[in-house]
């Protein structure tokens, strides 16, 4: 338990560290949300400044921040000056579109990378094994974005699939079923890039920590003593492999807010993406922050979450 | 017609992508006896040591184990006698799953052969590390918490608890510290008096193998270039290699212990 806490405040230290980085940057960038209007001949420098004055872009730096603070306790996440509104309820819809679109991904990737990993490592050294390397290298040199527009193509030339949103038109009038039916349909194409990109990964990782436990000569004696293919795999190597993998699925729960940002952009996603984008564009200061530090609390959580599971599944670790 | 020896070996091969590990391995050995295999490293001798406990299966010849031929055996027939043959490996301290306790590590073989009840499992489990001089109430004690010549004794407790004829000691005193080697060495001597067991001991310390073993093999690049008893062996070595191994094995214990 004190180690739980232990990494919970650290967790927390985190975030405060990276809320107050992300307010000294952008501090240091030049501009902000009004430096447009200056630019504008029908708007007087005084306006401007006032306006300034009104949403408070002018006090200083820790004021700022104490304000900030506070707004995240009421769950509002600061005030969006470009949607006129507190950030809290634009990001939620997001947030879930997001989540919608990582969560469905990964957990396919994952579904698809253990036995395709785990057999891999027992099949070190065929060619089926050599065929999968192959396959997999060409896939990790792929950037994503350009299997996000192969795949655009292929949905504009041959029809099968939506180019982008998340629901066709009219969708509030459909059944359950269809309605479930109709958002996998659009899921489609940005879960299968977000796969793609996230399999090399996941199977080299599993691979290299299957072979780990294959070759550890516990592993050896417990075949040498004639146990069983399922029982070897499930009672001996599974639990021998897992410690790097667990870290890894922390990992892969963290990035569950920021793994698909570019790819909603060019899938036309109505996720955290495109509403990032523009936030950064617009200089929507309040946005940018709100979506860094819920992300960063992703990443922590992930790695609590990780942690937690280590701590629970191995015995050497709880012996220190 | 001579009654057939406990295992008898003829023409045993095995090759790694056509490269042969060894080749052309005819012995045998009589129930209750130990044979000593040794040789330099890279002999061949641990690959021997795995074929004959069909951990890995050899390309060529029989195997003979009280008049079965192993390699003829189908796949189920082989799961079963493996409880007849066991290998320990080297570094037996880290050739038990850190996570069980000592009791799953010894019933576990145990458990896959479907013996008695859980109960009688633990029962036999628990005689089996007495047998090895450990206490019983070692046994709920995770494998990762025994010290290295604990863990050594775990191992052949493991081994033991299915009452195997024949017990293949694949370098499995290396790294244990001389006191250790001593207890075990008497442990398995004091075994095989009990129980009548066969040893083949796999070592490259001929000093450790002749106070163990009443004929010794020697193997060199994939053969067996010598084989004789003991007392035969030190007093005429045939092979330059064993005179070889047998001068390193004199100085080493002329240099070492105070008699």
């Amino acid at each position: 338990m004190r180690y739980i806490g232990r990494r919970l405040l650290h967790g927390l230290l985190l975030l405060v560290g990276v809320s107050v980085l992300s307010f000294a940057f952008a501090e240091l960038a030049p501009g902000d949300y009004f430096s447009e209007l200056r630019t504008d001949p029908r708007v007087s420098a005084e306006t401007a400044a006032a306006l300034r004055a009104q949403s408070g872009l002018d006090r200083p730096l820790p004021v700022r921040y104490a304000a900030w603070v506070a707004s995240v306790l009421r769950g509002d996440f600061g005030y969006s000056l470009a949607y006129n509104s507190p950030v809290g309820p634009l990001l939620w819809g997001r947030v879930r579109a997001t989540l919608l679109l990582t969560g469905t991904a990964t957990f396919l990737a994952w579904l698809i990378a253990l036995p395709l990993g785990i057999w891999n490592a027992t099949a070190r050294g065929t060619w089926g094994d050599s065929v999968s390397k192959v396959v997999l290298s060409c896939l990790l040199a792929v950037p994503d974005l350009l299997l996000a527009i192969v795949f655009l193509v292929l949905a504009v030339e041959t029809g099968y699939f939506p180019t982008g949103g998340m629901v066709s038109p009219g969708w509030a009038s459909l059944s359950a079923p269809e309605r479930v039916l109709d958002v996998a349909w659009h899921l489609a194409l940005p879960a299968g890039v977000l796969v793609l990109g996230m399999l090399p990964t996941l199977v080299r990782h599993v691979r290299a920590s299957m072979a780990e436990a294959i070759d550890s000569p516990f592993a050896l004696s417990a075949r040498a003593q004639g146990i069983p293919r399922q029982r070897l795999l499930f009672r001996h190597l599974l639990p021998a492999a897992a410690n790097p993998l667990i870290s890894l699925a922390g990992f892969s729960f963290g990035t569950l807010l920021s793994a698909s940002l570019l790819i909603e952009v060019v899938m036309g996603w109505p996720g955290l993406g495109p509403l990032f984008l523009e936030a950064i564009m617009a200089r929507d200061f309040a946005l940018v922050l709100a979506v860094v530090i819920l992300s960063a609390s992703f990443l922590v959580a992930g790695n609590l979450l990780a942690d937690i599971l280590l701590y629970r599944m191995d015995p050497r670790i709880r012996m220190k | 017609m001579a009654v057939d020896p406990f295992l008898s070996v003829r023409g045993l091969g095995k090759s790694f992508a056509g490269r042969p590990a060894f080749q052309n391995v005819t012995f045998s050995l009589e129930r209750g006896r130990t044979l000593g295999l040794v040789g330099p490293s890279g002999s061949g001798k641990s690959t021997l040591a795995r074929c004959l406990s069909f951990f890995d299966i050899p390309t060529s010849g029989e195997i003979w184990l009280e008049g079965r031929n192993l390699c003829a055996l189908n796949r189920r027939q082989r799961a079963a006698m493996r409880a007849d043959v066991q290998l320990i490996f080297q570094e037996p301290a880290s050739s038990l799953n850190p996570r069980f306790t000592a009791a799953q590590i010894v019933t576990e073989p145990l458990l896959i052969r479907r013996f008695g009840t859980a109960k009688t499992r633990i029962l036999r489990a628990s005689e089996a590390m007495e047998t090895v001089g450990l206490p019983r109430q070692a046994l709920q004690t995770p494998a990762l918490e025994f010290s290295g010549g604990e863990r050594q004794r775990l191992a052949i407790a493991r081994a033991l608890a299915i009452e195997p004829k024949l017990l293949i000691l694949d370098e499995s005193f290396a790294g244990l510290d001389l006191s250790v080697q001593a207890q075990v060495a008497n442990l398995l001597l004091d075994l095989q008096k009990r129980r009548g067991l066969t040893y083949i001991l796999v070592s490259h310390d001929l000093a450790l193998v002749w106070r163990l073993a009443g004929e010794i093999a020697v193997m060199d690049h994939g053969s067996i270039v010598e084989h004789a008893a003991v007392a035969d062996l030190l007093a005429r070595p045939q092979h330059p290699l064993t005179k070889e191994l047998l001068d390193a094995s004199l100085a080493l214990s002329l240099d070492g212990a105070p008699a």
